[in-house]
């Protein structure tokens, strides 16, 4: 079977950011992404964990695959959006099926 | 004043706080209990649905009055001058920073829902009414102190973040803080149904009664218990708490419902309006001001400003807080 390097962009924020990334991925014109919800988590300072008041401290992991020149601008977009907030921005290597939808 | 104790009993063994109660202990004995997140929101929704329905319909038996603009005015001043208090209190006896003191304050200036409607209860259990109006009085203070609180973060001090992340805050804050401030789900929900009661009055409730109110004090029971387990878990987890801070959260309740009590006082406010207004203004939000500060002070804890509120003054509140503002509003209204 034959497969297409693509990017994959991991985008994981705070919920209340959530609406203002999907924003700057529609400004960017990526063909695609999915919203995924996160259970629990620990980082260096806290750990943290779904079912709080509050949807606040929630965490949502936003997953883009695209090519590499647009998964990059992307990459340097939400880093220049979120460079004050908490969040995960990782770029790795995927292969996909169908090329034509990344 | 010399009925406090008495009221406080009554207040400790209603069916509500002994369900916080044990929420709270079974969080501290680490069982497994849990509810729902769903659920719980579902239910948080529905108590603000009917407290803003019930208000509404309170509100047009007794028709509009010039006076309740003034009313609702005090509460927006409120919101608006305790951030203030709170702040300048927790500059100068804890250590916390500019950003963290402002964000906490804007919780001190904001409300709790569930305070209110507990209080609403007690003077239920009390035998005293209140204007339905109230309600919309808890509406407006909900949201002055998260301006307050983001004027007190982003002032510029010694030790502040630089200019570029201030300029790239503000493109990404302004642009939509505002709605989020203004129409965040507990506000839209609960000015919301109150309009509806307004219109639909008496014969409005008649029709939905069964759904908002024969359940409500069940409900609440069980979002209580949710809450004590989510309080506990939050103290338990609670790192960053030192004793002035949590001097801070039992002092800060009693400092913000005189305010209140003062100015129902002045407004010539009844003894159940004075109390929850005092309630109100010694109340801390947990809900919609912790999203609005991580958006807008991202730099300020969570594990600060989400624990006092939750885990220190909402309990406080919960048990000897309703009490005692009650029976001060109490003793201010008997002629």
């Amino acid at each position: 079977m034959e497969t297409y390097l693509r990017k994959r962009l991991d985008i994981i924020v705070e919920a209340p950011l959530l609406r203002h990334v999907v924003s700057l991925l529609e400004a960017e014109a990526v063909r695609g992404y999915t919203v995924m919800p996160c259970l629990s988590g620990k980082g260096p300072e806290s750990s943290w964990h779904e079912g709080e008041i509050s949807d606040a401290f929630s965490k949502r992991l936003i997953i883009v695959i695209a090519q590499e020149d647009q998964a990059r601008q992307v990459m340097a977009a939400a880093h220049s959006l979120l460079a004050d907030y908490s969040a995960i921005i990782t770029l790795s290597d995927v292969e996909v099926i169908r090329a034509d939808h990344f | 004043m010399s009925e406090l104790l008495p009221l406080a009993v009554d207040n400790l063994l209603s069916p509500i706080i002994l369900f916080f109660v044990l929420g709270f202990a079974a969080a501290l004995l680490r069982s497994d209990l849990s509810v729902p997140e769903a659920f719980a929101k579902a239910m948080a929704l529905y108590l603000m649905l009917a407290i803003g329905f019930k208000g509404g319909v309170e509100l047009s038996k007794q028709g509009l009055d010039w006076t309740i603009a003034l009313i609702l005015l005090a509460g927006a001043a409120l919101s608006f001058v305790i951030p203030l208090i709170a702040y300048t209190l927790l500059r100068v006896f804890t250590r916390l920073g500019q950003a963290d003191a402002a964000a906490v304050s804007a919780h001190y200036g904001s409300i709790s829902v569930v305070t209110f409607v507990a209080g609403t209860e007690f003077l239920t259990l009390m035998g005293v009414g209140f204007e339905g109006y109230m309600v919309a009085v808890m509406a407006i203070m909900e949201t002055p102190a998260i301006v307050t609180g983001i004027w007190l973060a982003r002032r510029e001090l010694n030790g502040g973040p630089g200019p570029a992340a201030r300029a790239r805050r503000r493109a990404l804050v302004d642009r939509d803080l505002m709605r989020e401030i203004f129409l965040n789900g507990s506000v839209v929900v609960l000015i919301g149904a109150f309009v509806i009661g307004w219109i639909t009055g008496p014969r409005g409730f008649d029709a939905i009664a069964p759904f908002i109110d024969a359940p409500f004090k069940g409900v609440l029971c069980l979002f209580l218990l949710d809450m004590g387990l989510v309080a506990a878990a939050r103290l338990r987890g609670a790192k960053e708490l030192t004793a002035n801070l949590v001097l801070f959260g039992l002092a800060m309740p009693v400092i913000g419902a005189s305010l209140g009590l003062a100015a129902g006082w002045a407004l010539g406010l009844g003894q159940g309006e004075m109390a929850l207004l005092g309630l109100l203004s010694g109340s801390a939000s947990y809900i919609a001001v912790p999203a609005s500060m991580r958006l807008a002070v991202p730099e300020a804890s969570p594990g600060i400003y989400l624990t006092l509120s939750l885990a220190i003054t909402f309990p406080f509140n919960l048990t000897i807080g309703i009490p005692l503002y009650f029976s001060v509003a109490t003793a201010l209204s008997s002629p």
